[in-house]
């Protein structure tokens, strides 16, 4: 077979024997050698490929806590904050105003037939403060037919009044998650299960039917693709037959632009039931497509207060959150899964729900000692020291929500945690003390994926108004980089195939246009990502 | 398009092994209206509360939980959706909660909803565990709301009414709910579910059999040494008719390592336990009777058969598990 040889400015491996490297040889989708050319020579006849002469290469991005859920976001119209790109590579401007706002849902209703209801997402009111996104601004733009815009969170939606008075909601004030204008009349802005129930009654689908099927995922794949991802997770997949069909599928297709790592939710089997199907699915993978983990929910998010506090719980002294799932429930599902030899991933934001967790992983240890589990809690964003000790000792890996700190970090630091729990809002810099073996993830949709963002914010720590979240727990970039390729390739036990360039690993490579070793690290967020290699195969950006 | 008129939903809480299951059966006995659809919201270790409801399959869902913090799917909120969309519409609707739901938030679906209305909400409580759930630290908060937003609240294993945790009982009780209708399990049986009115005039009842049905009953063996396999297999065959569910970790006299045994139905599946169990244990539900004693003394002797010499201390005891 040939062999390509890749020039660069600078290839940062991630491979500690060799840092730094400016060739790298790729053959049968693997790499064959990283270093000089001369080096190189002895390998046999090859193609050198200089496009990238002037460019950084580094590994592949991993993405270690993302949702195949956002390729079917892409069925809707984008009304983020935030400049965003879409599968097909086209940048969405942020709609950073009301008014612009509006005219992209009018723009968007004139799209459809008529009637024909326009859902919108991504619209966070986080950067609206003082105005409250109602019905009435809604209306404003568009009113011949139901608006649902859905929020950036994902737990709360805004609508328009045709949406409502379709509904029934606007007869039912006085019901938790139906919020009231001052008249104490239903403002169009609904949470919760209740009112989310009523909208999807009445449009006589639910929103995201399609996020098993072969398009979505071939969307999310380009997405990845965008933001130099080769490896990525969907995190809480059902993984029911159709949903595997669906994998093997798209995995299996030429030039398909990224690995793919389902998780399976737990809590969509009994436990028994979920042993079984994963083990049967280790069978089922490719270089593309590997199975073995297991999702599991504990409670919800901080931002939502659904999150379980420890002691003081919200500092606005909001209710504890809920848990997803019996606590004796959750603990057994743990002892079942680690006895059967998978790899947990536990979704964990609240600092109580760690101490839960913390003790399943304890006395499953006991019951049964495994080295090497690699179980690894998700979020975790509010985890204390005592608990950081204790995950060193268990030898679980934490996966941290980095994006948080920016997006979110304004509210936790007013509302959710006041001033001293905001410092330690993802600890990285104390778990890497620790030698624990750490990752930072984007959870998309929930936030924009993107893994230079995500460093950027374990790097300077800052909000989304500009302040500093404890400067104590700021990583250096080098420390970040390796959180977004090695440190999330061990979580998802592929360090050995991805997450560095070093001989036969698989040849997964991010092109960058500028160094993030050298660039300002308040600039990280701006490095634009030029192309992908997944397998030697390159992707260009379109 | 007329709205047809609106389906009625029951919704029915309270902790694991508080009677759920027991009393969605004597519902059904009692008869429910057509086409009822029954929704199990649970999870669990032995998970057979939806496998003990005495009611058509194709009216059963099971339904785990999706993501809480959002829309990741599989919520409740869509999944009722669906069910709505069936044809025919179900007749009524009950929800088995999961332990852990908050049944003000299921029970405001209702209230919003134009296809559904609100029957009632149910919350069975266990006397004797009210000490330990009120002071549980991760939960003791989801069970004061459970009996707080109830309409009815029914209490199981009350002890003696001339004790002191009888009137403790009733006294944590009325002051988180001092409006439920308070039911007592002696109106159970051939007469209907009939909420009770609050009254001073509790009975003790003695306490629900293990599975909390009369007809079921199930037996725990614990064995000291590996097992032979193909021996309890031809066993578990041979009582098929009186064994529900069966289910163990255990040590195999022709395997190293311990494998998972699983039956359910006819089918019986051994998995392996990749790691070495801490225990050897079985669990075996069935139809009470002589037929299942006969069972249950067989499976006793499994272990004794082939190895007299451990016969003695550590034998196979049998214990009522609390399988709900
Ligand atoms: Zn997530």
């Amino acid at each position: 077979m040939s062999i390509t040889i890749f020039s660069a400015k600078r290839i940062h491996t991630m491979n500690p024997s060799q840092p730094e490297a400016t060739h790298i040889a790729v053959r049968d989708g693997r790499v064959l050698g990283v270093g000089p050319l001369e080096a190189m020579q002895e390998l046999g006849d090859y193609t050198l490929d200089q496009r990238f002469a002037d460019n950084i290469i580094m590994p592949g991005f991993v993405e270690g806590h993302s949702h195949a859920l956002e390729g079917a976001m892409w069925n809707y119209l984008y009304l983020g904050y935030f400049h965003r790109i879409d599968p097909e590579g086209l940048r969405w401007a942020g709609a950073d105003s009301i008014t612009t706002m509006q005219q992209r849902l009018r723009e968007g209703a004139e799209t459809l037939a008529p009637g024909e209801p326009l859902i919108a997402w991504g619209f966070d009111p986080v950067y609206f403060e003082g105005t409250r996104l109602d019905r009435h601004l809604l209306d404003a733009a568009v009113q011949d037919r139901p608006v649902v815009v859905m929020h950036a969170s994902l737990h709360v939606m805004t609508v328009n009044s045709r949406m409502l008075q379709q509904s029934g909601l606007h007869q039912h004030p006085g019901i938790e998650g139906i919020m009231l204008d001052a008249q104490g009349q239903p403002n169009g802005e609904l949470q919760e299960m209740a009112a989310m129930h009523a909208i999807f009654e009445t449009l006589g689908v639910n929103l995201f039917e399609a996020v098993s099927a072969p398009s979505t995922l071939r969307r999310y794949a380009q997405v990845a693709r965008n933001a130099g991802v080769t490896t990525i997770t969907d995190l809480y997949n059902p993984l029911t037959d159709d949903g595997i069909a669906a994998l093997r599928q798209v995995t299996g297709e030429a030039h398909f632009p990224v690995r793919l790592v389902p998780a399976m939710s737990a809590l969509a089997w009994s436990p028994e039931q979920g042993v079984e199907r994963l083990l049967h699915c280790l069978e089922l993978g490719n270089d593309k497509l590997q199975f073995g983990l297991v999702k599991m929910m504990t409670d919800g998010s901080i931002q939502g207060y659904t999150a379980r506090m420890k002691w003081p719980y919200y500092h606005d002294g909001h209710a504890n959150g809920i848990w997803n799932a019996p606590p004796e429930a959750l603990q057994r599902m743990v002892q079942v899964y680690h006895q059967a030899g998978l790899q947990l991933h536990i979704h964990t934001n609240g600092d109580e729900a760690v101490e839960l967790m913390l003790d399943a992983v304890e006395s499953a240890l006991d019951l049964w000692p495994r080295a090497d589990h690699r179980h690894t809690l998700q979020h975790c964003q509010v985890i204390d020291h005592a608990q950081l000790r204790r995950t060193a000792k268990l030898g679980l890996c934490l996966n941290m929500f980095a994006n948080h700190l920016y997006y979110w970090g304004d509210i936790h630091r007013r509302h959710t945690l006041g001033y001293e729990r905001s410092r330690r809002l993802e600890p990285l810099a104390s778990a890497r003390r620790l030698g624990i073996v750490t990752a930072i993830h984007s959870d998309a949709p929930v936030t924009p994926l993107g893994p230079l963002f995500t460093a950027w914010c374990a790097v300077m720590r800052e909000s989304a108004s500009g302040e500093v979240l404890g400067v104590e727990e700021r990583v250096s970039v080098a420390q970040a980089l390796e959180m977004i390729t090695l440190g999330a390739a061990y979580t998802l036990r592929l360090d050995h195939k991805v997450g560095s360039l070093e001989i036969g690993k698989f040849a997964d490579m991010a092109v960058l246009d500028q160094d993030p070793l050298t660039i300002d690290p308040a600039h990280l967020r701006n490095i634009r990502v030029l192309a992908t290699v997944l397998g030697g195969e390159v992707h260009a950006n379109t | 398009m007329p709205t047809p008129d609106p389906v009625p939903l029951t919704v029915i809480t309270g902790f694991l092994g508080a009677g759920k299951t027991t009393y969605l059966n004597t519902l059904i006995r009692q008869g429910l209206p057509r086409d009822s659809q029954i929704v199990v919201n649970d999870f669990g270790d032995i998970n057979i509360d939806a496998e003990l409801i005495e009611y058509r399959d194709d009216r059963i869902i099971r339904l785990g939980n999706g993501c809480i913090c959002c829309t990741l799917g599989g919520t409740l909120a869509e999944q009722l959706a669906q069910l709505l969309r069936l044809k025919p519409r179900p007749g009524a609707l009950y929800i088995e909660a999961s332990g852990v739901a908050e049944p003000a938030r299921i029970a405001d679906i209702a209230r919003v909803s134009r296809q559904l209305k609100l029957e009632s909400v149910v919350c069975l409580v266990d006397a004797s565990q009210i000490s330990h759930h009120a002071r549980n630290r991760y939960t003791g908060d989801v069970w004061r709301a459970q009996i707080t937003a109830c309409t009815q609240l029914i209490i199981n294993r009350l002890p003696a009414d001339d004790s002191i945790e009888y009137a403790h009982a009733l006294d944590v009780l009325r002051a988180l709910n001092p409006h439920a209708l308070q039911a007592l399990n002696d109106s159970w049986g051939p007469t209907p579910v009939n909420p009770v009115p609050a009254t001073d005039r509790l009975k003790p009842m003695p306490p629900l059999p293990s599975l909390g049905e009369p007809g079921w009953r199930s037996v725990s063996l614990n064995y000291a040494s590996a097992i032979d396999a193909a021996r309890l297999e031809r066993l578990l065959h041979e009582y098929a008719d009186v064994v529900l569910r069966a289910k163990g970790i255990l040590a195999r006299l022709d395997r190293n390592g311990s494998q998972v045994l699983q039956l359910s139905g006819r089918s019986i599946r051994w998995l392996p336990a990749t790691r070495a169990a801490a225990g050897n244990y079985l669990v075996c539900i069935g139809i009470k009777g002589a037929r299942f004693d006969e069972l249950s003394a067989e499976l006793m002797q499994l272990e004794c058969n082939q190895d007299p010499v451990t016969q003695g201390s550590k034998t196979a005891m049998p214990a009522d598990s609390q399988a709900q």
